[in-house]
């Protein structure tokens, strides 16, 4: 017979076999019992997200292998690989297409990267009036793309803009700001900047707002420079959510097309036209359904191995 | 006896039923969507809806759409067959995408039907030529309601001042008077045409040019089309490049329609080549600070046909759930009544029939427009742009060597000949 003791140690036995008993039993109800519930809440909006998005996705895959022009119906065939052959070796303008997205791109993200930290950091004091100024800094992210698109037009226009008209007040003669090349392309990533930089330093803020404090302790302790403490102990510790807020702002910058079409509409020539705009002006203005969807394909390869490039980094980080 | 009753009872309400749906005339509540470009113009067209509403009973929303995303979207909702629109707005850059595709109802079955088109309505009345450019296949396929040329529009108080007693005849002397007239010093400059590559418009101030130096798309005893490396074309890029570069306001690559009004309305250019139906708009007092020093001047060039000949129709899109409305809502948009009444209202300066064109009511437009229209009318070439389905193609080459020419990214000779063998590999489908 078990004495008190023995119950003692008896005890985490049957609570664990218990345990376990009751696992299996209340797992299995809970698949039983909730299985319609899970069904019904998360079935529509998969079957939504499934149709609108890889239901086309895969259409545009099959019409990227189709010669398919609505101007010329009756020219249309299956051409296999053919369009993506013709983007790499013949396209007159696919290689410059490829330039001025890899400099939209990466001219962006790196400025959005840079301020972020920079405003992260002085947003993590506590200061007086940082809530307002908080606050304000966020404004252009609640602003839609097209928007940005039409104040900074307006704000550029050497004629009336008032970017213009304040340098003239010291004197210097604003330029034609979208009406040169180089010009163009970078009022296109001040724009961006200027919208999306509010997410990088919200996300940086949360961030470092969650940064342990010992790691600092010890450095001030050890006697380390704010530059030594910030190089040696924040950036490495910050790393996994900057990597983090460098994938979500690689994809958008991919995805960029509505502040450029405001703007420049690719122009002036082609100068800031991203593959964004080159497919969907190929797809509607020229009406070549087959090529634009090869090169929405192309698209979608890049987003996905940027995606999983940033994916495996914020991983290497975060064990580092 | 109750079964003689009954079949009695049904055939009395069928009967009945008959001739009720018979009263074709009333479309009372019927609601209807038209797509149109979105134009200061176009939007004019607003004004007629309370009548038409009053008249026949149909309630019509506009859609309108800027030109950049215009063909775009239409091409989506016809293909999709979603009977989202009713009625369209179309022009010649147009027909020959909208026409061959089966997407457009022709109306000659509602012209030959006296229930629904009235004698007094009288198709023959409209401008032959211009009537005739809306057929396909010999079928007619809409009724135009607007028809367009291109004017130089010059400030006359600006060519005073530098000394011009009278206004250039032609583009070559347009180029040399905007070397005179542009003082950026005193705040204006020379000349202005647009200069954006949104929606392929660049392309059609470099037409107006092309048109005036002899240029034709379809040139005697060399290839259609792939022009656009043909002498007149490359001297139209070189001075359309140059005028606009050096003796055109600042920002000049990004002018859309709205900043060539605005420049021209500000008195910060002295000379714009712009659509005839722009009239309203650079003369309107509440805008524009020169409606009193406004001249126009029709542009001669080589041969008969050296102005632009652009018409505008209505259509009816065949996925329309009632088109029989969207007819009855046609002709009276296209009425006489109603060209007249957008004439005395100066909501539209180009009608389409010859009693309006030639009406008391239409004199009273300031004779020197008049004048000058009429005579860009009468060389107007409805061939002025490509008109086949690949028409819009190559105005987009044509807009990105523009574009590129004006920025400096290439000289305007080698612009255009990087255009016409984009152009020439295009027509031959590789």
């Amino acid at each position: 017979m078990p004495d008190a003791d023995d119950e003692t140690e008896l005890e985490p036995v049957m609570r664990g076999t218990a345990l376990r008993r009751s696992k299996r039993t209340s797992g299995a109800n809970f698949y039983r019992r909730d299985r319609l519930s899970f069904l019904l809440l998360m079935g529509p909006p998969f079957l939504i997200i499934f149709v609108l998005t890889v239901v086309p996705f895969f259409y545009s895959l099959y019409l990227s292998t189709w010669k398919m022009n609505f101007a010329m119906p009756a020219n249309t065939r299956f051409v296999g690989l053919r369009n993506f052959v013709y983007m790499v070796t013949e396209d007159p303008y696919f290689w410059t297409i490829i330039r001025n997205t890899a400099v939209q791109v990466f001219g962006t993200v790196s400025l959005q990267v840079v301020v972020g930290v920079l405003l992260a950091l002085l947003f993590s004091r506590a200061v007086r009036g940082m809530n307002i100024a908080r606050g304000l800094i966020m404004l252009p992210m609640m602003t839609t793309p097209v928007v940005v698109g039409v104040i900074w037009r307006f704000m550029v226009n050497p004629d009336f803009g008032i970017i213009n008209y304040l340098l003239s007040v010291v004197g210097i003669h604003g330029p034609d700001w979208l009406g040169r090349p180089g010009l163009a392309m970078a009022t296109i990533i001040a724009a961006d900047v200027w919208l999306s930089t509010p997410f990088v330093t919200v996300i940086l803020v949360a961030g470092i707002s969650s940064l342990p404090v010992e790691p600092f302790e010890a450095a001030t302790v050890d006697g380390a420079s704010s530059w030594q403490t910030f190089v040696h102990v924040t950036m490495p510790l910050l790393s996994p959510v900057i990597w983090v807020a460098v994938m979500f702002r690689l994809i958008d910058a991919l995805k960029r097309f509505d502040s450029i079409v405001i703007m420049t509409a690719g122009g002036p020539g082609n100068a800031t036209e991203t593959l964004n705009l080159f497919a969907y002006s190929n797809a509607f203005t020229m009406m070549d359904a087959g090529y634009g969807s090869s090169l929405a394909v192309l698209l979608f390869l890049l987003i996905g191995l940027v995606s999983i490039f940033t994916i495996r980094r914020v991983q290497r980080s975060g064990n580092a | 006896m109750k079964r003689l009753l009954l079949i009695v009872t049904v055939a009395v309400v069928a009967v009945t039923g008959v001739f009720a749906s018979g009263k074709t005339d009333s479309f009372a509540g019927t609601k209807l969507v038209l797509s149109s470009l979105d134009t200061s113009i176009l939007r004019k067209n607003d004004n007629l809806l309370p009548l038409l509403k009053e008249k026949t009973g149909i309630e019509l929303t506009m859609d309108y759409i800027p030109e950049s995303a215009y063909m775009t979207k239409l091409q989506v909702v016809l293909a999709a067959g979603s009977g989202e629109y009713d009625i369209m707005y179309a022009n010649n850059k147009m027909y020959p995408v909208l026409f061959p595709t089966g997407w457009i109802l022709p109306v000659d079955d509602y012209l030959k039907d006296p229930k629904m088109t009235t004698k007094e309505w009288d198709y023959g009345d409209f401008v032959p030529a211009i009537a005739a450019n809306v057929k396909y296949e010999g079928k007619t396929m809409g009724i135009p309601f607007h028809s367009e040329s291109n004017l130089l529009y010059y400030n006359k108080k600006l060519l005073a001042d530098n000394g011009f007693k009278e206004p250039p005849k032609t583009v070559l002397e347009v180029y040399e008077y905007a070397k005179k007239l542009h003082h950026p010093e005193k705040g204006y400059a020379g000349v202005a045409l647009i200069g954006t590559r949104e929606g392929n418009v660049n392309g059609y101030g470099w037409i107006m040019v092309w048109l005036a130096l002899g240029g034709s798309w379809r040139p005697a005893g060399k290839t259609p089309y792939a022009v656009l490396a043909n002498p007149e074309a490359i001297q139209a890029a070189e001075i359309w490049t140059d005028m606009l570069k050096n003796y055109g306001p600042p920002g000049i690559s990004n002018y859309g329609w709205n900043e060539l009004y605005l420049a021209m309305q500000q008195e910060k250019v002295a000379m714009v080549i712009s659509p005839t139906n722009d009239y309203p708009t650079y003369t309107d007092p509440s805008k524009s600070k020169i409606g009193e020093v406004m001249g126009y001047q029709c542009l001669k060039g080589p041969g008969d046909k050296y102005t632009v000949g652009n018409i505008a129709a209505w259509l009816i899109a065949k996925g329309s759930k009632n088109p029989k409305a969207a007819w009855a809502a046609i002709t009276f948009l296209t009425s006489r009544e109603a060209q007249i009444k957008q004439v005395v209202e100066k909501n539209s300066v180009n009608p389409t029939r010859n009693s309006v064109l030639s009406s008391k009511e239409f004199q009273k437009y300031d004779p020197n427009w008049a004048a000058a229209t009429k005579e860009a009318f009468a060389h107007g070439n409805l061939e002025y742009t490509p008109l086949i389905p690949q028409g819009g193609q190559i105005r987009e080459y044509l807009a990105i060597a523009l574009s590129k020419a004006l920025s400096g990214q290439m000289a305007p000779k080698d612009a255009m000949e990087e255009a016409n063998a984009n152009v020439v590999k295009l027509l031959a489908n590789k």
